[in-house]
């Protein structure tokens, strides 16, 4: 599980935006999952309150967006969404297809005072 | 250049339909707060990973300013990466290919062992409870594992089909094996390695003789997650096929 890992990499970067905005306290956390991220919702939900103990992030309300796994295909050029183990466009079912989205895990926003 | 606030980035990120370098962030209202009337919303775009990908991009320029190629070998556990390790070691040294290695274990330096006296400079990397190699382990070593005359780094990762994915060390390539003996649709579970890898090895291919291996199921499950990617068969025990993957590793 390389999630702790991750949750820690995420509270760092959490402290250092939040030395900067002057933040006494946060509210909130927001991360995105893409589904081809290498991220899973379960094990982040346990390691996040693991790594945020003791930071400002203690008791901040964690929100998970998943993001879907969307191609472009190079056959016929729509943009179809898809599932990690079947990378096709959806529309022509052709497998020549390049990712556009849901690769990245991402901090997206916090809700401070 | 943000509209915002007017700053010059590099390495940046999209927020809001503009450009960041750094994770600078505007306050927005918003209307689903969590309960305090004075709370102020900071909207990123931040890749969480941001701290590994720099020092996999600072491993990267490094390497390719002193012209190396560098893999990481990527497979589970009892896949056969050591094995092949010792055998591409030794048919790189017949070829006069000046090779070192890094090679990730949570506990022991047996593979090490394994690997050193085949002409080849190597360094175990113990990563304790750690299931993956990260960019910063391999960014400290290179200076150590790396001479003048270096054309070729092969970095073996910890036995593991998940994490080690998911983390760039700055290497030119992925390199993902699967053994026959694993099963033909292993791809299809794990298709982040499947899909990011160049080459992607089936091993201990001698064994089929005694397995219900299907290589043409394992083609279908590749092409699956990986329209792009190449695969060669092959067999460190017998050889078989290692002709073929030598030429490509030293082709490209």
């Amino acid at each position: 599980m390389h999630e702790l890992s991750l949750a820690v990499d995420l509270i760092e970067q959490i402290t250092k935006i939040c030395n900067r905005e002057k933040v006494t306290r946060i509210l909130s956390v927001k991360v995105s999952i893409g589904a081809m991220s290498g991220v899973e919702r379960e094990p982040m939900e346990f390691a996040f309150p693991e790594a945020a103990r003791g930071t400002l992030a203690e008791d901040a309300v964690f929100e998970i967006e998943e993001v879907p796994l969307r191609v472009n295909c190079r056959a016929c050029g729509a943009d179809t969404e898809c599932v990690p183990h079947l990378l096709r466009c959806e529309k022509c079912l052709d497998a020549a297809v390049d990712i556009i989205s849901g690769r990245d895990f991402l901090l997206t926003g916090l809700e401070v005072l | 250049m943000c509209k915002d606030c007017g700053c010059e980035t590099a390495n940046a990120v999209a927020v809001h339909g503009h450009r960041h370098g750094h994770d600078h962030e505007h306050d927005h209202e918003h209307g689903h707060g969590h309960g305090h009337p004075e709370s102020r919303q900071l909207d990123l775009e931040t890749r969480v990973l941001a701290a590994n990908d720099e020092a996999a991009a600072k491993n990267r320029a490094w390497l390719t300013e002193r012209g190396i190629k560098t893999l990481n070998f990527i497979s589970s556990p009892g896949s056969g990466k050591t094995h092949l390790l010792e055998r591409t070691l030794e048919m790189l040294a017949e070829r006069g290919v000046k090779v070192a290695v890094l090679v990730g274990d949570q506990q022991t330096d047996n593979d090490a062992k394994r690997l050193r006296g085949k002409g080849a400079p190597v360094i175990q990397i113990e990563t304790g409870a750690s299931c993956h190699l990260n960019a910063q382990q391999i960014g400290r070593l290179l200076p150590e594992i790396i001479e003048e005359d270096t054309q070729l780094l092969l970095i073996e990762n910890i036995g593991n089909l998940v994490c080690p994915a998911a983390f760039d060390l700055g290497e030119t390539a992925k390199i993902a094996l699967l053994s026959v003996c694993e099963g033909e649709d292993k791809p299809v579970k794990y298709p982040l390695l499947f899909h990011d890898a160049a080459m992607v090895l089936l091993t201990k291919i001698d064994l089929i003789p005694h397995l219900d291996w299907s290589g043409e199921a394992c083609h279908q499950a590749l092409h699956q997650v990986a329209h792009h990617g190449e695969h060669l068969s092959v067999s460190a025990r017998s050889g078989e096929g290692m002709e073929a993957w030598i030429d490509w590793l030293t082709g490209k």
